[in-house]
């Protein structure tokens, strides 16, 4: 607020020049004007003037308006203030022989004015709440900092008033102090400034002076920046598997950028803070050692050196509540066939309740590895984390060599376990089923299996090559077997299912002791039909071959042909209404039929 | 050129009888007492039934196998010549000391044949080999030339593969100018459709050359795989998947095996 125009009244002032200008402050209520204490009462000098004693003879003063004021100077009193001739009181510094000095205007050579002091009543937060600022409040969070009080304005300066913050000085415009900010846009009225502020995550939590500066005086003010109350605002897991080591992610505000400490109510095995945590969230490794429900909390350690600076009646510590559940396990139950070809196989694990994360342990071991003259090797590349039914996928080496092997697979996740087994076959059994009846595949057709079993059947018997050794490498080759020539690298289906089948003993398809077969076309299989009601010993070792395209084996013995019934008819137009294959074996005896069927 | 077609081994048993009769009497197999017993013996020794005689049979069979050609050389030597055995008689009388009955597939073939080198006998016999399940038979193609009214070896030339059976040949009348030329084939068991080694060879008076040795062939018929054409011979082949027969054409041009064309035929 300010006048413009002369009051009148007496009272005691104080008088000090600076510069050109004298500031005379009332120290008491200047009779006859409504200028309380401490109002700064300005005369600005254009020209000399006289101060004379009070009571005394009028002693000239030709004070310039640069030298300043003059300790024990006099002014004369003419009864009327603060006009030129009015009597002002004067106390000088250093003038210990008299308090009560005044002094007169003498001559009216300038204007003058009075200016009210500022005063701060409060610092309030946006809408009347308390201001308390903290650190890592962002810019985007709107705070706002009001400044109440009285005079916060002066006349003859613009608007808004000098604001400092810790000595760093604006009138209107953004200051940044120590990671402090009051934004450049001031809402300004003599009672109350409103002006936005925003603090750092790295600005210094303490104390804080500001400084409200008019032409009437300075009023000051002090606040502190301390470090917020930390908030978790989600946990996730928030169901923790006993016994299950578990990466806790927390979500939240507030956390520091020191490594917060995080403890877990319910019996643990330490928690761990991993690494890469931020303000806003944490990542932990805890495992619950019991089931119940319990509290994770994070205490915050602050930001940099400074650690944790609280405000009053916040926190440094928030908290969640988490449940810790047993578990129970179950795995994809086997034989889980897998071929050395393959990279895209897995087989899945589930937990019980279905809520939980957990990351299973998998384990494999060889069973067993029959007739095989190489054994694979199993890998599990990754082991997947997650709730409910996780997908493990596996590989197996070793191709090349048709290597194979039946695993005993073991999934574990903190006590509980679940077994299976992995089956992976040779890969020439997948081949020659490829190679000799890879269109086969319709469901129920038993060609596939057949045409395996009649080289299992080979193992033993010295006759055929490769059956002494007893292994499907020694036994599946191209020179008996055509489809040994196939290229398959994969575990292509149903032949990977089939040959896992058969390598793995599950089948029970039967093909009595046959250890050939063929494939007739339908005018040979039209013959052979017709064999049904012969003796095996009538049927010579060149009608085999030349009238039903049997093969040239076991000359001199009579041979049986063997139609199972679950080998479907082939694929093949040409031999659509044959068998895929006719199951070929000697006689039981010369007089034995020339063809039997079997389911 | 004089060569004799495809013989077929029509029965002749009582000729084989008489062929016995003559081995034992004249030939030096019964000289030394061997004879048919000798034969037999070494019959026995190529074929094996269990690990045990598999092991005899894998060490001696060279051995065995070339000491039964030379009975079927002293066979041939001391029977072909004198006046009114023919050819197919001699083939018989082989198949007869190889143990196996005319009627039985890979019969012997004989063949004779007057060339300006003089007057020849060419054999092809199949001898039976191996276990009880597949066939690892061996066949030679001999070739003896006729002098004075006796046979003697002049050249031979062996087939073998690791499973062996059913041996078939044909005369290749006018491919082979003043020599004997032969296509001949066998079956590779077990496999089925029947997987096939195909040969075209001569004998010049001298000796055996394989004309033509292609990689094997699948058939659905090893009988009619293959039919003579007037240029050469044609090949009745499946494709690789075993779905379409594909017809092969060959011509034989200056001692030459040439392929003419290949003619899908359908499904198989």
């Amino acid at each position: 607020m300010c006048a413009q125009s002369r009051p009148t009244g007496t009272g005691y002032v104080t008088a000090a020049f600076s510069g050109t200008t004298l500031y005379a402050y009332a120290q008491t209520q200047l009779s006859g004007m409504q200028i309380p204490p401490g109002t700064k009462i300005i005369h600005t000098v254009t020209a000399g003037f006289s101060l004379g004693v009070k009571g005394g003879s009028l002693k000239p003063f030709a004070q310039s308006a640069s030298a300043g004021p003059q300790n024990s100077q006099e002014v004369e009193e003419d009864g009327d203030i603060p006009d030129d001739g009015d009597v002002v009181y004067i106390v000088v510094a250093g003038d210990t022989a008299g308090c009560n000095y005044f002094g007169t205007i003498w001559s009216d050579t300038g204007t003058t004015s009075y200016e009210l002091l500022p005063a701060i009543t409060s610092l309030q937060g946006s809408a009347g709440s308390a201001f308390t600022p903290h650190v890592d409040t962002p810019q985007s969070a709107g705070q706002t900092l009001v400044i109440k009080g009285a005079n916060l304005t002066a006349a003859g300066q613009s608007n808004p008033p000098q604001i400092c913050v810790n000595g760093v000085c604006s009138a209107g415009g953004a200051i940044s102090a120590t990671g402090f900010h009051l934004g450049g846009s001031w809402n300004v009225s003599d009672s109350s400034i409103t002006i936005p502020y925003w603090v750092d995550a790295t600005a210094t939590a303490g104390n804080y002076s500001l400084q409200l500066i008019t032409a009437g005086g300075a009023a000051t003010a002090t606040f502190s920046v301390t470090d917020a109350t930390p908030v978790i605002t989600g946990v996730s897991p928030s169901t923790l598997a006993v016994g299950v080591q578990t990466t806790v992610t927390i979500t939240g505000s507030h956390f520091g950028t020191n490594t917060p400490k995080v403890s877990l109510s319910l019996p643990n095995n330490g928690v761990a803070v991993l690494g890469g945590n931020s303000d806003s969230q944490i990542q932990v490794s805890v495992m619950a050692a019991a089931p119940g429900t319990g509290t994770l909390s994070v205490t915050a350690e602050g930001y940099g050196g400074q650690g944790f600076l609280g405000s009053p009646g916040g926190g440094q510590t928030a908290s969640a509540q988490v449940t810790g559940v047993g578990i129970s396990l179950s795995i994809q139950q086997g034989p889980i066939p897998v071929s050395t070809g393959d990279t895209s196989d897995s087989f899945g694990v589930s937990a019980n309740p279905s809520n939980i994360t957990y990351t299973p342990a998998i384990s494999a071991s060889l069973a067993s590895n029959p007739n095989s003259s190489c054994q694979a090797g199993l890998n599990f590349p990754n082991t997947p984390s997650g709730q409910g039914t996780l997908y493990v996928p596996v590989t197996a080496t070793g191709g090349a060599n048709s290597c194979s092997g039946i695993f005993n697979v073991i999934a574990a996740a903190g006590g509980p376990t679940a077994s299976t087994q992995i089956v992976v076959p040779p890969q020439i059994m997948i081949q020659t089923e490829v190679g000799e009846a890879g269109a086969q595949t319709q469901p129920g057709d038993e060609t596939m299996i057949s045409l395996l079993l009649t080289a299992k059947n080979r193992f033993g018997d010295s006759t055929f090559p490769g059956g002494s050794a007893s292994t499907w490498q020694a036994v599946l080759v191209p020179s008996r077997y055509y489809g040994a020539s196939n290229a398959t690298t994969n575990g292509v289906e149903p032949e990977l299912k089939n040959a896992a089948a058969v390598f793995a003993g599950e089948t029970t398809e039967s093909i009595l002791n046959c250890e050939a077969y063929w494939s007739p076309t339908n005018p040979q299989f039209a013959t052979l039909q017709t064999w049904t009601n012969k003796q095996a010993n009538s049927i010579t070792d060149t009608s085999w071959p030349s009238l039903v395209g049997g093969p040239y084996l076991w000359l001199g013995t009579p041979k049986q042909a063997v139609i199972k019934a679950s080998i479907l008819n082939n694929a093949q137009a040409a031999s659509n209404l044959a068998p895929a294959i006719v199951l070929f074996r000697p006689a039981p005896s010369p007089t034995a039929p020339a063809v039997i069927s079997i389911p | 050129m004089q060569t004799r077609n495809y013989v077929s081994p029509a029965a002749c048993v009582p000729f084989l009888l008489a062929l016995s009769m003559m081995l034992r009497a004249q030939s030096g197999l019964a000289d030394k007492g061997a004879s048919d017993l000798d034969v037999s013996a070494l019959r026995s020794q190529l074929r094996w039934k269990d690990e045990a005689t598999k092991l005899n049979y894998l060490a001696n069979k060279r051995a065995v196998t070339e000491e039964l050609l030379r009975a079927i050389d002293s066979f041939v030597e001391q029977t072909y010549g004198p006046a009114g055995v023919t050819p197919g008689q001699i083939a018989k009388g082989v198949d007869s000391l190889v143990g196996r009955s005319s009627s039985e597939i890979g019969s012997a073939v004989a063949l004779g044949a007057q060339l300006s080198r003089g007057k020849f006998l060419v054999l092809a016999v199949e001898v039976p080999r191996g276990g009880t399940a597949i066939p690892e038979d061996i066949v030679s193609f001999r070739a003896y030339t006729i002098a004075d009214g006796s046979a003697s070896l002049v050249s031979h030339l062996e087939l073998e593969r690791e499973f062996l059976v059913d041996l078939h040949i044909l005369p290749l009348p006018s491919a082979f100018p003043d020599s004997i030329g032969l296509i001949a084939w066998a079956d590779l068991p077990p496999l089925t459709p029947f997987s096939l080694i195909v040969r075209v060879l001569n004998f010049d008076g001298e000796s055996f050359r394989v004309v033509w040795e292609p990689t094997d062939f699948i058939t659905g018929n090893v009988q009619s795989f293959v039919a003579l054409t007037s240029v050469g011979f044609d090949l009745n082949t499946l494709n690789s998947r075993w779905t379409t027969k594909v017809l092969q054409r060959y011509t034989i041009s200056s001692g030459t095996v040439e392929k003419l064309e290949e003619i899908d035929l359908g499904p198989r």
